[in-house]
């Protein structure tokens, strides 16, 4: 374990994990969260750290994908033809032609066994980890492009696969539940029926009634995410190792804009809120979100309705907080973080609510 | 960005490629071709030139397919190589020699990224440090673009830049320093404006 309590600003900048979750590719993001709530004392070596790096930042060049394809494939002819040519010159490399035929031969079968061998790699896992014995009259859809691939089920329910994503279901559900089966990433509108909707991946199982979200579980992410865009949905731990204590269970059950993170390494489920909420109920903000003079609780009070989102702040030490602000179309977060600003308050998301401290104001 | 291909298909790649598959080589291009691009750009400004040299590059590691051993470090091993050849190709143009450990151009612009920065002095500090790394000299810059940009380890810069560890952990201490000094000024600016506040 690095021991990162006595990390300086340069220090960090130098620590690959940081880096990366500074550029927002990170694996390591509940982690670095966790570290900056413990060590507050490391908050400005932190900072300076995220800016130093921010500032490293070059442009890329414009280099359209088709370019690189033109490059390489006039490299490959090149190399063909220069084998060619050597046949010509030469008689004694006469084998050569064949060889090289055989070669690319070789090569695209290595390719392909790869990819077959990693496929069959996943089905095995999922495999061991559904509920169900998988029946062969599966229908598998895997979606190997770069965009997103709209699928509908038979129940009518449809399906946003996310690219290099896989969703196995049954062309036809019979029985009690629906159940699908996800690799990957999807967004799922849910047909309300009497037979619950199970998305199954492996570690975690989300039911539903009839409802949207999404599910993320990318098998190269240690994580599986859930976020719910409308209704409700249970989401469930199949891991016999998670723990069930006060803070994490084997269960939540999630309203919109609620999500919830399984960590794959800790076997701990937990609740938080989704990426990017969304207003759920647009008549609450008949304002506009304009604040003249606005006692901030009652701007909180607003939001809540508005997303629908669980606020938690004292009214005692709000009370002399005035709001005089237009906000528009900006995030939840960015309007919370501004409201931070003006008060000098500051906000937190714990189990899918948020708690808001403010110090007090003049 | 997309994500760089892992270390272990390039391996794999490299092995196929000295077994004599066309399509392995074609395919370390395909995979590094963006990152060969970007670096070969920050050496010479012309486009078609560093293109050429990239297909000049793979042209010549094909005809050594039989011949050449392992590389631990592909991607360090495709950068050096390319850098290799760029200076060759520019000696050539310019009339001057230039070699590794010579003072020829690079050329990299660092371009703070300021989403979701909205205090005014933070991108005060960036535009700042922008300016810091920007007036370093070429050697130290290229180390920081080859660690920042091409996420490269310490020991793949010392094969890139063909330089000893010791000298390279040098270059780092002299552009750390000169960093630290221009940050350490933005600490106190930082601290003043707090008091004034």
């Amino acid at each position: 374990m690095k021991k990162y309590e006595e990390y300086t600003a340069l220090d960090f900048v130098k620590d690959d994990s940081f880096r990366d979750w500074v550029r927002g590719k990170g694996r390591d993001e509940s982690f670095w969260m966790h570290f900056l709530q413990q060590h507050p004392e490391k908050k400005a070596d932190i900072r300076q750290a995220e800016l130093l790096i921010r500032a490293m930042n070059v442009a890329p060049e414009s280099l359209s994908e088709k370019e690189v394809r033109q490059e390489v494939s006039q490299f490959l002819e090149k190399i063909t033809k220069s084998s060619d040519q050597n046949v010509a010159v030469s008689t004694r490399f006469w084998w050569q032609r064949p060889w090289y035929r055989l070669a690319a031969m070789i090569a695209l079968v290595i390719v392909a066994s790869g990819t077959w061998w990693i496929m069959n790699k996943n089905q095995k896992t999922e495999l061991n980890s559904s509920f169900l014995p998988l029946s062969n009259s599966l229908a598998e859809t895997v979606n190997e492009t770069e965009g997103s691939l709209m699928l509908t089920l038979d129940d009518g329910s449809t399906v946003k696969l996310s690219p290099h994503s896989r969703l196995k279901y049954a062309p036809k559900f019979t029985g009690e539940i629906r159940e699908v089966f996800l690799t990957g990433e999807a967004l799922f509108e849910v047909v309300k029926k009497k037979e619950p909707f199970l998305v199954q991946t492996g570690k975690l199982t989300t039911k539903v009634l009839g409802t949207i979200f999404t599910v993320r579980a990318y098998e190269s992410d240690n994580r599986v995410t859930v976020q719910v865009r409308s209704g409700k949905v249970s989401v469930y731990s199949n891991d016999k190792k998670t723990p069930t204590t006060m803070t994490t269970t084997k269960g939540v059950i999630l309203t919109a804009n609620q999500a919830a993170v399984f960590e794959e390494k800790e076997k701990q489920l937990s609740k938080t809120l989704v990426v990017e909420p969304i207003v759920l109920r647009p008549e609450v903000i008949i304002n506009h979100f304009s604040y003249d003079e606005t006692p901030l609780s009652q701007v909180l009070k607003q939001l809540e309705q508005a997303y629908g989102i669980h606020f938690q702040f004292d009214n005692e030490s709000l009370k002399n907080c005035k709001i005089t602000a237009t906000l528009s179309n900006e995030s939840l977060y960015d309007k919370l973080h501004l409201l931070c600003k003006i008060t000098g308050a500051t906000y937190e998301i714990v189990d899918g609510q948020i708690i808001f401290d403010a110090q007090g104001c003049i | 960005m997309k994500p760089r291909p892992k270390d272990e298909l390039t391996q794999q790649l490299w092995q196929d490629y000295r077994a004599g598959a066309p399509s392995a080589l074609a395919q370390l291009m395909q995979l590094h071709y963006t990152d060969l691009f970007h670096w070969g750009m920050r050496l010479c400004p012309e486009r078609e030139i560093v293109k050429d040299c990239i297909q000049e590059l793979f042209l010549s590691l094909w005809q050594i397919h039989a011949t050449i051993g392992e590389v631990e470090n592909v991607r360090a091993y495709l950068l050096k190589s390319l850098k290799t050849k760029l200076l060759r190709e520019l000696s050539k143009q310019h009339n001057h020699l230039y070699e590794l450990n010579d003072e020829y151009d690079f050329d990299v612009l660092f371009s703070p990224d300021m989403r979701m920065i909205e205090d005014e002095y933070e991108v005060y500090q960036l535009k700042r440090l922008e300016q810091v790394l920007d007036q370093l000299p070429q050697r130290q810059k290229e180390l920081i673009y080859l660690r920042f940009y091409q996420d490269l380890s310490y020991d793949q810069i010392a094969e890139t830049m063909q330089i000893g560890r010791q000298s390279l952990y040098n270059l780092l201490q002299k552009a750390l320093s000169s960093l630290r000094k221009h940050w350490q000024v933005g600490l106190n600016l930082l601290l003043l404006a707090m008091w004034v506040r």
